[in-house]
C-alpha cells in the first residue's frame, strides 16, 4: 500500500519537474511542456491496446472469460488515453503550427488508433451474448492488432507534401538536453505504472461486479 | 471516467490559454504556475480518487472472500 | 498430405460454387454493389462535368469507389447465411476452413466483376486522358492486389459482424481501419501509376499490398473458426 504513496509523490514530482526543472525546446518555447504529458499518453493508448490484443490471444486459446474480461478493461482505459492524446495532440498542433489537424502521420496514426477501438467497443454493445461478444472482439482485436505493423509503415505516406513533419524533424533524432530526457523518460514511467494501477482496479472491479451478495450483508 | 476527462480537459484549456498568452516565450511568467497548480490538482484530485477506488476494492475483495471460504 | 490439400479445395469449389449458384438466382449482393457504384460514379460524373481532375483526386475517388461499394455488398455471403438460418445446417456440412474459402473466393469473383464492369467506365466518365501503356499495366497490378486485401478483409468482417446486430453499420465502421493499409498504398500507388511512373517507384506500395494481403489472409484463416464455432 505505501507503495501508492510513494507512486503519487512521484508523480507530484514529475509534474513539479516538468514546469519548474525541464529546459524548453529552442522554437516551441513553453509549450514544450506538453510533451512530457502527451506523449506519454499516446504511449499508453498503444500500450493499451498490445496489452488487450494479447488477452485476446489468451481468450481464443484458453477460453476463460477472465481474459476477456482483461482484454476490455485494458481496451476501455487505452480509449480514454487514446482521446486524451489526441485531443491534448490537437490543442498543442495549434499552438506551434496554428491548425488543428493536419493529418501528418503521428496525428493520423493516433486517429487511426481511435477509430480502432471505436470499432472495437460498437462491436462490443452489438453482441448480447457473453461468450459470443468475448470471441467476436477477441478475434477482431488480433485483426486490428495486426494491421498495425502496416499501418506504422503506411501512414507516413498520406502527407507527402511540401509540410514536413515539424514535430518529428527537429525531436526525432536531435538528442534532447539531459534534464528534458531525466522528466521525459520519467514521466514514460510514471504514467506506464498509472495504466497498470488503473487496469488492476478495472478488472478487480469487473471481477467483483460478478458476485452477488446475500441479502442482509 | 467522466470526471477524469473533464478534468483533463479543464488542464488543457487552461494551458492553451497560458500558452497562447505567452506565446513568445515569457510574456508574463506567472502564467506557468497557474498552469502548474492546476496540473498538480488535477493529478492529486486523480490520485485520490485512484486510492479511494482501491480501498472500495479491497472492502468488497475481503467480504467476497470470506463469503467463499 | 496431397491428397488433404485436394480435399479443402475442393470442398471450398464446392462451397463457392453454391454461393454463386444462388447469387444467380437472387442477384441480391451483384445487384447491390454495381447499383452503388454507378450511382456514384454518375453523381460525380454529372458535377463534374467536362472538367478534368488531377491524378490525386482521381485515384481517390476510385478507391473510394471501390470501397463503399464492397461495404455494400460483400458482406451478403455472411448475412444471408444467419438471415436464411442456413448458417447452423453450413456449420455441420464441412470445415470452417472450406467455408472460408469459398466464401472468400465468392467475394474476389465478386469484386472483381465488378471492377471490370466500373474500371473502364471510369476511366470514360472522368475525361482521363490516357499516358503511356506501362502505366496501365502496373495500374492493373495495384488494382489487383488492392482488391484481394480489400476482399479479404471485407470476408472476415462479414463473418465477424453476421453474428451481431446492426449489421449495415458495424460492417463498414469494423472495416475501415483494417482496410486502410489497402486504402492508402492503393491510393497512393494508383495515382503514380496515372501520373507515369515507373514500376521501381510504385514497388513499396505494391510490396505493402501483397503483404498484407498475405498476412490478413493468414490471420484470417486461423481466427475463421473461432468466429464461425456457435455456442
Amino acid at each position: 500500500m505505501w507503495w501508492k504513496s510513494l507512486f503519487g509523490i512521484y508523480m507530484v514530482l514529475i509534474i513539479l519537474g516538468a514546469f519548474l526543472y525541464a529546459p524548453v525546446a529552442k522554437g516551441l518555447g513553453e509549450t514544450t511542456r506538453i510533451l512530457f504529458f502527451h506523449v506519454p499518453c499516446a504511449w499508453i493508448a498503444t500500450l493499451a491496446f498490445l496489452v488487450s490484443a494479447v488477452y485476446s490471444i489468451l481468450y481464443l486459446r484458453k477460453q476463460k472469460m477472465i481474459h476477456d474480461l482483461k482484454a476490455s478493461s485494458a481496451a476501455q482505459i487505452g480509449l480514454v488515453f487514446t482521446i486524451l492524446a489526441t485531443i491534448t495532440g490537437s490543442i498543442w498542433a495549434k499552438q506551434i503550427w496554428h491548425s488543428y489537424w493536419n493529418w501528418d502521420p503521428r496525428e493520423s496514426s493516433i486517429f487511426i488508433l481511435l477509430l480502432i477501438y471505436a470499432a472495437y467497443f460498437a462491436l462490443r454493445s452489438a453482441v448480447d451474448e457473453q461468450n459470443q461478444k468475448a470471441r467476436l472482439s477477441a478475434v477482431y482485436s488480433i485483426i486490428a492488432f495486426v494491421t498495425v505493423p502496416f499501418l506504422i509503415f503506411v501512414v507516413p505516406r498520406i502527407v507527402e507534401s511540401l509540410h514536413p513533419d515539424p514535430l518529428i524533424n527537429p525531436r526525432g533524432k536531435v538528442d534532447m538536453d539531459s534534464r528534458m530526457s531525466t522528466v521525459f523518460f520519467g514521466s514514460f514511467v510514471g504514467f506506464t505504472a498509472l495504466f497498470f494501477w488503473m487496469l488492476y482496479l478495472k478488472i478487480q472491479i469487473a471481477r467483483l461486479s460478478q458476485f452477488k451478495f446475500k441479502p442482509g450483508d | 471516467m467522466k470526471v477524469l476527462i473533464s478534468m483533463m480537459q479543464t488542464v488543457v484549456d487552461t494551458v492553451s490559454n497560458a500558452m497562447g498568452s505567452s506565446q513568445l516565450d515569457q510574456t508574463s511568467s506567472s502564467d506557468i504556475y497557474v498552469v502548474l497548480t492546476i496540473t498538480l490538482i488535477v493529478w492529486c484530485g486523480l490520485f485520490f480518487y485512484l486510492v479511494y477506488l482501491d480501498r472500495q476494492v479491497k472492502k468488497v475483495k475481503d467480504r467476497v472472500e470470506i463469503k467463499e471460504n | 498430405m496431397g491428397k488433404n490439400a485436394f480435399m479443402w479445395a475442393t470442398k471450398s469449389l464446392i462451397i463457392f460454387q453454391k454461393d454463386v449458384q444462388l447469387e444467380f438466382r437472387t442477384r441480391f449482393a451483384i445487384n447491390a454493389i454495381v447499383l452503388f457504384a454507378i450511382t456514384t460514379l454518375t453523381a460525380i460524373s454529372f458535377s463534374i462535368g467536362p472538367a478534368r481532375l488531377e491524378t490525386t483526386i482521381l485515384s481517390a475517388l476510385l478507391w473510394i469507389i471501390l470501397f463503399f461499394s464492397a461495404m455494400s455488398g460483400l458482406s451478403h455471403i455472411f448475412v444471408r447465411e444467419e438471415e436464411q438460418q442456413t448458417a447452423d445446417t453450413l456449420r455441420l456440412v464441412t470445415t470452417p476452413l472450406s467455408i472460408f474459402l469459398g466464401k472468400w473466393l465468392f467475394n474476389v469473383v465478386l469484386l472483381f466483376a465488378l471492377e471490370i464492369i466500373i474500371v473502364p467506365l471510369y476511366f470514360i466518365l472522368m475525361n482521363t486522358s490516357q499516358s503511356a501503356g506501362n502505366n496501365f499495366l502496373l495500374f492493373l497490378l495495384l488494382l489487383f492486389w488492392g482488391s484481394l486485401g480489400l476482399a479479404t478483409v471485407s470476408t472476415i468482417i462479414a463473418a465477424i459482424i453476421s453474428q451481431a446486430s446492426a449489421r449495415g453499420a458495424l460492417f463498414a465502421v469494423l472495416a475501415f481501419p483494417i482496410s486502410l493499409p489497402v486504402l492508402i498504398s492503393s491510393i497512393h500507388g494508383t495515382r503514380l501509376a496515372l501520373e507515369g511512373n515507373t514500376f521501381s517507384e510504385c514497388l513499396p506500395d505494391l510490396q505493402i499490398l501483397i503483404a498484407f494481403f498475405v498476412v490478413i489472409l493468414t490471420v484470417s484463416i486461423l481466427t475463421f473458426e473461432f468466429i464461425w464455432k456457435s455456442n
